[in-house]
């Protein structure tokens, strides 16, 4: 898994570090830990529906922040559970222009496993960086 | 050393943070614990690493 | 914060969970009355009252309704038959904080909060059925103010806040202060979550009037939530549940930012309070206690783990060391990842069913992570706040039923 759950950071709340060998990768990998707080089986997560996400932001790491927010949002709006399928990422004088197609299914608790229900992303020691060749995110959620 | 060490008991269950833990703080942070409850939440403290909790707890 | 001179409101010192809070219910029955049905009871209080991630309510509302609960609180539920009258002078600001204003929030918060209405969440959410054991009635004279009077009485307890909507009011914000902080007010904060705006600016002002929504929608919530109790309770034991007895102790609001007058250096000034996992304890007299508890001070309300146990407490006149503040629950001393680690909630389950306590949740992963030995002993929580002077013990609480968000 790109990610791991940090056991000592967050204690009320639930922290976690995910890698990426570029942006695409990265930000696939926070989703899926992020959605993971919430449902243990990702596999049985059924890709039914599919919801396109278009943002953009002059900081990389808030632009992770407004694409977990969205995932966040259709959780509560629609009940929807969604993975990433495709995600493009490109800088342009400034900014950063993220373009992601997300497919998934609403949560159905006989066939889900869920774990907390995610309230918001902190900004608690929240981070996007390039490290070597690898990109790196730590975010802490607020459950 | 932990965080314990730099807490000053002001009362049976008041202790203080002071200023100098960390940059940024503005103010002492005060918690109000039994002795046996400050050493278990500033135990949990010693593996935080931001300065910003503490304002909050207090 | 003295908003006098220039003081700050601070969406991260609120909590994202605006007025997350806790609302006890007594009855008249006693734990040999509900034993036999405990089960009955906890398993249709889990079908009425959803619980887990991003549950909907039975409510249906249109949006535009829903920016009416915002602004009403638990008035609005009262008036549509969700609950009583008396409920209302019950509960922290009369269940509606004046100064709520729908105009101030995004969209986006109000479809995560319009089908959200009576349920109750996941993580520490939970609703209890508890038991007052005479052995544990700390204050006698107190409980019986409270209606507390049988030996092992029955009492509902329950925990939850504002849901994805007052999430949502409080990211929104969050994103506007970070934005105008340092451009607009030279304000510099180490950690962005503590990001903040003078209280006396536009935006300081708008997030109060939004914020004012979340601690409204939680009023409602909970209200609505009491409804579906006492319907569940009237159901099992076909009676009404004015029969039952089932009255509201009181409702407090956890996580809240307040306009307070404390004396501060022999000066009385005018000072947001931010109250994050904190409950406000207002000794007796305070004109801000409601009017039947004015005398002998406000309820406090503060849950244990699932395991152990909770406490009603009253505020003191020495609470105004804290600004009459006091906790709001035991407390974690180990994460959530941590503790799942150590327990499996299946195991769980079946061992406080052989302990006396039923449970149901909607995560076994979930159950795991609120085990009792995940969290401060309740006890010695309150026994600091007891010896600190902040808040007094009236009766602790022993849970035989619970539904886990």
């Amino acid at each position: 898994m790109p990610y791991k759950f940090l056991d000592e950071i967050g204690i009320a709340d639930i922290a976690f570090e995910a890698t990426g060998r570029d942006l695409p990768e990265l930000f696939t990998a926070v989703a899926d830990a992020t959605l993971n707080v919430m449902i243990e089986n990702l596999d049985a997560i059924e890709a039914h529906e599919t919801r396109r996400i278009e943002l953009k932001n002059d900081a990389i790491d808030m632009l992770l922040f407004d694409f977990l927010q969205e995932l966040i949002y259709f959780k509560d709006a629609e009940r929807l559970l969604l993975r990433v399928r495709e995600v493009q990422i490109d800088e342009k004088d400034g900014n950063y222009f993220l373009d992601a197609t997300t497919k998934g299914e609403p949560l159905d608790a006989t066939r889900h496993e869920q774990r907390a229900d995610v309230k918001a992303v902190t900004l608690h020691d929240f981070y996007v960086k390039k490290i070597d060749d690898a990109w790196k995110a730590s975010v802490l959620l607020d459950i | 050393m932990g965080i314990i060490d730099k807490v000053r008991k002001v009362s049976e269950t008041v202790w203080e943070i002071p200023v100098t833990y960390k940059e940024g703080m503005r103010a002492p942070a005060r918690i109000i614990a039994t002795e046996k409850l400050v050493r278990e939440i500033t135990a949990v403290m010693d593996f935080q690493s931001a300065a910003s909790r503490q304002w909050m707890w207090a | 914060m003295d908003v006098g001179v220039g003081g700050v409101i601070s969406p991260g010192g609120i909590g994202f969970d605006i007025n997350c809070g806790m609302r006890l219910v007594i009855t008249n029955l006693t734990s040999d009355d509900v034993r036999p049905y405990l089960k009955e009871i906890v398993d249709l209080l889990f079908q009425r009252v959803p619980a887990g991630v991003g549950s909907h309510g039975f409510l249906k509302i249109s949006r535009q309704e829903f920016r009416e609960v915002v602004e009403q609180g638990a008035r609005w539920c009262v008036e549509h038959d969700y609950g009583w009258e008396e409920d209302l002078e019950l509960t922290e600001e009369s269940g509606c904080i004046s100064g709520a204003d729908a105009a101030k929030i995004s969209e986006r918060a109000i479809d995560r909060g319009y089908n959200q209405i009576g349920t109750l969440g996941g993580g520490n959410h939970y609703l209890e059925v508890q038991v007052a054991r005479p052995e544990d009635v700390r204050d006698k004279e107190l409980a019986a103010k409270f209606g507390i009077t049988i030996p092992n009485q029955i009492v509902v307890m329950f925990h939850c806040g504002s849901r994805g909507f007052g999430h949502q009011v409080a990211t929104d914000y969050l994103q506007i202060f970070l934005k105008v902080m340092e451009s607009k007010y030279g304000i510099k904060v180490l950690d962005r979550e503590l990001a903040c705006a003078p209280f006396e600016s536009p935006e300081g002002r708008d997030y109060f009037a939004a914020m004012k929504c979340g601690l409204n929608m939680s009023f409602a919530n909970r209200q609505v939530i009491l409804h579906r109790i006492r319907e569940v309770f009237s159901e099992v034991f076909g009676r009404s549940a004015e029969d039952l007895g089932m009255r509201m102790i009181y409702d407090v609001a956890h996580n809240t930012a307040k306009l307070e007058k404390h004396t501060v250096d022999g000066k009385e000034k005018r000072l947001l309070v931010h109250r994050k996992g904190a409950t406000r304890a207002f000794g007796p007299g305070q004109e801000e206690v409601a009017a039947p508890y004015r005398d002998i001070g406000q309820p406090v309300i503060i849950g244990g783990s699932m395991e152990t146990g909770s406490y009603l407490l009253v505020g003191t006149s020495s609470g105004d060391q804290t600004f009459f503040s006091t906790a709001h629950g035991s407390g974690r001393t180990m994460s959530r990842t941590k503790a799942r680690k150590l327990w499996h909630g299946k195991q769980l389950q079946r061992d406080l069913e052989a302990r006396g306590i039923y449970i149901r949740s909607t995560s076994w992963a979930g159950l795991a992570e609120e085990a009792g030995a995940a969290y401060k002993d309740i006890d010695e929580v309150i026994e600091a706040t007891e010896l600190a002077g902040i808040s007094k013990p009236v009766v602790r609480f022993t849970p035989i039923g619970n539904v886990k968000g």
